[in-house]
């Protein structure tokens, strides 16, 4: 804003700014409370003993901290199991879908062919078929061919891609300047060579965005494992949905909070290095449609 | 004009079809293969057969006595209470989840859109709930909500000693109301790259012809991001209707078959339909009642579609009219 528009807009209002400002940022901090409480809460709880669980008054800050909690959800339990079930299925499926996504969304915003904008309307509608209409007869055929209660469904939906994700990389890849592959077509390179060495390069957020989006998913998902995989195959979020049982057979609750603050831990990592590439991701991607 | 160009270079690339072209389209083909194969595999050929499932009595193992029941199991549904309930729930869930799931993305978003010392700790740490992973997600926002061990029922303990408000079941759509209310930072991202996309030039304009903030916003901001609401309120639709591993973790009682044991009085549409097909192996009446459900997400889609052009702004229109 320049010097002049800065006075005439500012100087009226001047006594007042200090005021809202110190009630908006109460007003941010409060928001950031009730955002954030939830997570400090299974913290916190994590850090009780069973018997402060449930007593009134609620223990808000439990004496002494049972951290031991973390180490009984990790190693009283077959934690390890279940983690490393999640890691085979996130992981993988997350990099397949990541590529195999980003080479038909250039193939969308850069080459021209027939049929394809028919095609690409398959792609979006396919947002609007719920899960549930695909997901019970995909069931049916991964059975017939004896994939169920292997990771094999994920890694081939992941070859596929994601129409989500097809449309963000497109949405991208139609931003770059022509000339850019031109050039490069010029001097003799391929369409594999020009996507992986020229686009792929160029769209780091983008890369980023589509990775944790897919990421949290598959992490996060309890449906499909829950159908698809049994007891020993099934993933952390399967796992931890039922609460852990002491040798009695009632719900440990407070171990199997520190079991699931250990779940949330990768995310909230990959987010805290991720975050700014996430909303340039949003933005560069033109999300807002 | 753009719309000109492209279709005069669709023609010249029938006719001719370069060595070039052909090499191009081959190219393309080759690239979009995977999606295509998956396209046809995993998504046609399910829904084909799902559909054919669902004309069937079909319970998982009864191949050899398969018989074709008719629309049945679509008329059975519409008699089954648990089919209504489900529904109902869905519905009210959906429509105050979106509503307020956006009102509440635009009011964070316009807090965050100006000049502010923390604006990058605060977008950030109001986006972290929208980005954890949904299974622990829940757990964490149903532990806040815990009868006895929540912290909502201690603070109102301060003011009302003794407040033990069993919330999950008593205030069970509302609950999970505010768990979508808890993801709002996705949508508020979202109206952020939106407002960032309104030119200042057209504010400022506003604002030396005389009008106030309100006026700017309702006049001119607004207007221009009906296309993100447009987006947001089409795609929140469709996944809040959906609503399926929330509810299931958040009532907390998936056994270890994973069978459902909630009242049906708080079943929404997908439980039922997971119950029905997971529970009770009914295939053929599962799949019948998951493609009413698409087809009642289709008609949502297309009537939100045909009355977008009375209330979304397309600046494409408006391009237009210029060049005439």
């Amino acid at each position: 804003m320049s010097a002049v528009t800065t006075l005439q807009a500012r100087i009226p209002y001047k006594p007042k700014i200090k005021v809202g400002r110190i009630l908006l940022y109460i007003v941010f901090i409060l928001v950031t409370l009730v955002f954030i409480s939830p997570i400090i809460w299974v913290f916190l709880t994590s850090l009780k003993l069973q018997s402060e669980y449930s007593i009134y008054p609620v223990v808000i800050i439990p004496k002494p901290l049972q951290w031991i909690n973390y180490k009984r959800a990790l190693f009283d339990y077959p934690y390890f199991r279940y983690f490393w079930n999640s890691v085979k299925l996130a992981i993988p499926t997350t990099a397949i879908t990541v590529l195999s996504s980003a080479l038909a969304g250039f193939a969308f915003a850069r080459l021209e062919a027939p049929f394809k904008r028919i095609l690409f309307i398959l792609v979006l509608s396919m947002l609007m078929v719920p899960r549930m209409v695909t997901a019970i007869p995909n069931f049916m055929l991964f059975a017939k061919l004896g994939l169920v209660d292997t990771y094999y469904p994920w890694y081939l939906w992941a070859l596929s891609g994601s129409s989500f994700h097809i449309f963000l990389f497109r949405q991208f890849f139609s931003t770059i300047p022509k000339d850019l592959e031109d050039a490069a077509e010029v001097d003799g390179c391929n369409r594999f060579r020009i996507f992986w060495q020229i686009f792929l390069p160029l769209s780091g957020p983008v890369v980023a965005t589509s990775a944790i989006f897919h990421f949290q998913w598959a992490w996060g998902d309890w449906f499909t494992p829950q159908i698809f995989l049994s007891e020993l195959k099934t993933t952390l979020s399967v796992f931890l949905a039922r609460s852990y049982p002491d040798p009695k057979g009632l719900p440990l609750e407070t171990v199997t909070f520190a079991g699931v603050m250990i779940y949330l831990l990768p995310m909230l990592i990959i987010f805290f290095i991720a975050q700014k590439y996430i909303v340039q991701g949003v933005v560069t991607t033109g999300l807002k449609g | 004009m753009q719309d000109i160009a492209v279709m005069v270079r669709e023609r010249s690339v029938r006719r001719t079809m370069t060595k070039r072209a052909r090499r191009e389209a081959r190219d393309f083909y080759l690239l979009t293969l995977p999606w295509i194969l998956g396209f046809v595999g995993l998504s046609l050929f399910p829904l084909v057969l799902g559909l054919a499932t669902s004309f069937t009595n079909y319970n998982g193992l009864n191949l050899d006595t398969l018989k074709f029941v008719g629309i049945r199991n679509y008329t059975r549904a519409f008699e089954t209470p648990d089919f209504w309930i489900g529904l109902k729930n869905t519905l009210w869930y959906a429509f105050v989840s979106v509503v307020l799931g956006n009102i509440a993305a635009l009011i964070l978003a316009l807090m965050l859109n100006r000049e502010l010392k923390g604006r990058a700790v605060f977008r950030m740490l109001y986006y972290l709930p929208a980005i954890l992973p949904l299974a622990g997600a829940v757990r964490s926002f149903g532990l806040i909500f815990n009868k006895n061990s929540g912290i909502v029922n201690a603070i109102l303990s301060m003011f009302v000693p003794g407040t033990a408000i069993n919330w999950i079941v008593d205030y069970w759509v509302p609950v999970l109301v505010l768990f979508s209310l808890w993801g709002v930072g996705g949508g508020m991202v979202i109206y952020l790259a939106g407002l960032q996309g309104v030119p200042s030039e057209l504010k400022e304009a506003a604002k030396i012809d005389g009008a106030n903030n309100f006026q700017v916003f309702f006049n001119v901001v607004l207007p221009l991001l009906t296309p993100v609401i447009f987006f947001q309120v089409v795609l929140g639709l469709i996944g809040s209707l959906q609503i399926l591993d929330a509810a299931i973790l958040l009532y907390g009682r998936a056994g270890l078959s994973g069978n459902i044991n909630m009242p049906q009085k708080l079943y929404f549409y997908m439980v039922y339909n997971y119950s029905q097909v997971f529970d009770y192996q009914r295939y053929g009446y599962g799949v019948a009642i998951s493609w009413i459900f698409f087809i009642m997400v289709l008609i949502f889609t297309l009537i939100l579609l045909f009355t977008s052009k009375y209330w979304v702004y397309y600046e494409v229109a408006q391009e237009e009219r210029k060049a005439a």
